[in-house]
């Protein structure tokens, strides 16, 4: 680079929409990124899906700096002047862009490297391939500012920086509704994946030839004497949007076996990680296996806990089976990874951990999640989860109840409610009442014949055990 | 005989031509403020709007009208920016040696503008008006024209739009969920209209933003 393209540089960094989109980029990355830091704390993976997720945000500011920096010399009247000098136009052009994709880009920097400040010292999981998904968000602002730019120059109007901001924003929020591969084209993704999944690097590869391309294609439009020219760049694009466009939505995430490996802490009995989440391990353990220990004595109850990020579809609906994987929790399409459970494991007397959202910021254990989740109520909740029977409309009153008393007891709740959102009634907490007075090993023996109905979806039994309360 | 109350035919002459002369100077301060332009742009937003919510709120996965938060931020957005255009004059320092009364003129221009947008956006809201629909396009009307009054007497109306649409930008995906009334003051455009803090936090930036732009008027371009 000559010493007068690096003086223009410089002087169009300070002195164009460089500095303003820097700054709104990391003050609008850290608040969005560090307010979900539950998703993504002590994980590079979700550090980087995150960061494509906060590209809703993001790429709007991108345009929208883009096309207030494309309508600056419109609004100073300087255009005839410029088009004056022997510069040929697609040399100030690029100037002013390379400005801007280097504003977006500090902006965009400063925030990961917030965020891998707190990964780096705890991570138990290097991650396989993120670091694509962060070029792709690189790649991402840089084709939001040159269609900005672009937009700006073209069309002669103070207002088309918000207006095809919002536009932006609402294209990107429409491409996280899609399930189809059109999702894609936007460099947002729609949900993190908490780490154990990830994207080929071959098609994050297509997904940086599409948007480079579509930023090539805008400057070219605006920048050179020919026109005709940005088909070159507009025809990469569309080979590259074609197999993006057309193939899988959800399918494109592959299972992450190494993710999901298990990672058990010492002693008994026996409480397992996702290698990925293990970094809480020493947090976890001791409390769980203290919940553990109040099913001692429980006929069929629960004698190991294992994260529910190791498990493959069909171990969650054997271990959850009327709770298992529904809606939205793994979507049509993703593709399923291999078990990771020894066989002969008994995943009925399996305590699923959910940790979503139970780690802090700081990459620790949450005491109480901002749903109001506690490790208590995770583990407790294996004693809902017995049920064998989908859950829906056809349950009996009774059986609710049975439910419920049987997780306050396995959460060694008192009087107060649970506080996560579930509503405990008044016949509940009587009946909860009634159990906690009984002797110990009535309790114990209430819970076993409990477990027992419900994993065999016996409604007459779990009306009999909610009646033994009242 | 003409009688002595009977205006004059002189007189009728000049009321005429005064009269004249007001609506004039009415139809092209309009068309100097961009209103036609703006109308038919908010027109436009209430529109697709219109067509979002529903779209929204039939996806076959979402559940009901609180699938519509994008809408009740995004399109009362949309339509303060595009009303943020008008709120100076091409040259301010010359247009304020007129003999008008500029805060009037400011005073119904901002009440102009929270009805041209509020109306039609209400009218797309009234199924379920109080779950995310016409009760909620209608505070964060008045919210975002607040702000962008308030940004507009700040750093002057072209770059007005930048603090609304920086701040809803952010809040829509740093609001923390569950939704609760303590932060309801911050993120009072995506809470419901049950939310009592984020009604009186919008309608006191409609308040203060319309007398700040009422008094002070846009920030002149030579100050900037």
């Amino acid at each position: 680079m000559s010493r007068l393209v690096a003086r223009v540089l410089k002087m169009e960094l300070w002195r164009g929409t460089a500095p303003v989109a820097a700054l709104s980029i990391a003050v609008a990355g850290i608040a969005t990124l560090f307010n979900m830091s539950e998703y993504w704390a002590g994980r590079w993976a979700p550090l980087a899906e995150n960061l494509r997720m906060i590209l809703i945000v993001l790429v709007p500011l991108a345009a929208a700096a883009g096309a207030w920096q494309g309508g600056r010399e419109r609004r100073r009247r300087i255009g005839e002047l410029l088009g004056s000098t022997a510069r040929s136009p697609w040399q100030p052009l690029l100037v002013s862009w390379t400005s801007v994709v280097l504003g977006t880009f500090v902006g965009l920097a400063v925030t990961w490297t917030a965020g891998a400040a707190l990964v780096a010292p705890v991570a138990t999981y290097e991650g396989r391939h993120w670091w694509w998904s962060v070029v792709v968000a690189f790649a991402g602002l840089a084709a939001a500012s040159a269609v900005g730019l672009a937009v700006g120059r073209l069309i002669p109007n103070r207002l088309v920086a918000p207006i095809l901001g919002i536009v932006f924003y609402v294209v990107g929020g429409v491409a996280t509704y899609q399930s189809g591969g059109t999702q894609w084209l936007m460099p947002t993704v729609s949900n993190s994946r908490d780490g154990a999944s990830y994207l080929e690097p071959q098609f994050q590869l297509i997904q940086i030839t599409w948007l480079l391309a579509l930023a090539a294609a805008a400057l070219v439009v605006v920048g050179a004497r020919r026109r005709w020219l940005s088909t070159v760049p507009l025809a990469v694009a569309v080979v590259a949007a074609i197999p993006i466009a057309t193939g899988p939505g959800d399918g494109r995430w592959q299972p992450d076996p190494q993710a999901r490996e298990l990672v058990c802490a010492d002693g008994e009995p026996q409480v397992c990680l996702a290698r990925v989440n293990a970094f809480v391990l020493d947090d976890v353990a001791p409390k769980v296996r203290e919940m553990l220990e109040r099913w001692e004595g429980v006929s069929g109850g629960f004698e190991r806990a294992i994260d529910r990020t190791s498990l493959s579809r069909d171990e969650r609906r054997r271990a959850m089976p009327g709770n298992g994987p529904q809606g939205d929790e793994m979507p049509d399409g993703e593709q399923d990874h291999a078990s990771v459970t020894e066989p002969g494991v008994d995943l009925e007397r399996t305590v699923v951990l959910d940790l979503d959202n139970l780690i802090s910021w700081n990459a620790t254990l949450a005491r109480r999640s901002e749903h109001g989740k506690t490790l208590e109520l995770v583990v407790a909740e294996a004693a809902r989860e017995a049920y064998g029977c989908e859950v829906g409309a056809g349950v009996p009153e009774a059986a609710w109840t049975a439910m419920s008393v049987a997780r306050l007891w396995a959460a060694g709740m008192s009087d107060e409610q649970p506080g996560d959102g579930t509503w405990v009634s008044q016949e509940e907490t009587q009946a909860f009442e009634h159990l906690r007075s009984l002797p110990e090993a009535e309790q114990k023996a209430w819970m076993g014949d409990y477990l027992a109905a419900a994993r065999d979806c016996d409604h007459a039994a779990l009306t009999e055990l909610a009646g033994e309360l009242r | 005989m003409i009688p002595q109350s009977r205006p004059s035919t002189e007189w009728r002459g000049n009321h005429a031509r005064r009269t004249g002369r007001r609506r004039r100077f009415l139809w092209l301060h309009v068309r100097a403020r961009g209103v036609v332009l703006a109308a038919a742009g908010v027109a436009a937003v209430a529109l697709v709007a219109w067509w979002a919510a529903g779209w929204l709120v039939n996806l076959e996965w979402t559940g009901g009208a609180d699938a519509r938060v994008p809408v009740v931020v995004g399109a009362p957005l949309l339509g303060s920016v595009l009303v943020s255009a008008g709120l100076e004059g091409k040259d301010e320092e010359f247009e304020r040696s007129l003999a008008v009364r500029w805060p009037v003129f400011r005073s119904i221009h901002v009440a102009g503008a929270a009805l041209a947008i509020g109306a039609p956006l209400a009218v797309t809201g009234l199924w379920e008006p109080r779950v995310y629909g016409a009760f909620e396009l209608v505070r964060n009307t008045l919210g975002f024209l607040g702000l962008v009054t308030l940004a507009a007497v700040v750093v002057g109306a072209r770059l007005a739009w930048f603090l609304p649409f920086g701040f809803a930008g952010v809040i829509y995906i740093a609001t923390p969920q569950p939704l609760t009334e303590a932060t309801a003051w911050w993120t009072w455009p995506v809470q419901q209209w049950s939310s009592g803090v984020a009604a009186w936090t919008a309608a006191a930036l409609f308040v203060v933003g319309t007398l700040a732009y009422v008094v002070l008027g846009s920030r002149r371009a030579h100050s900037r």
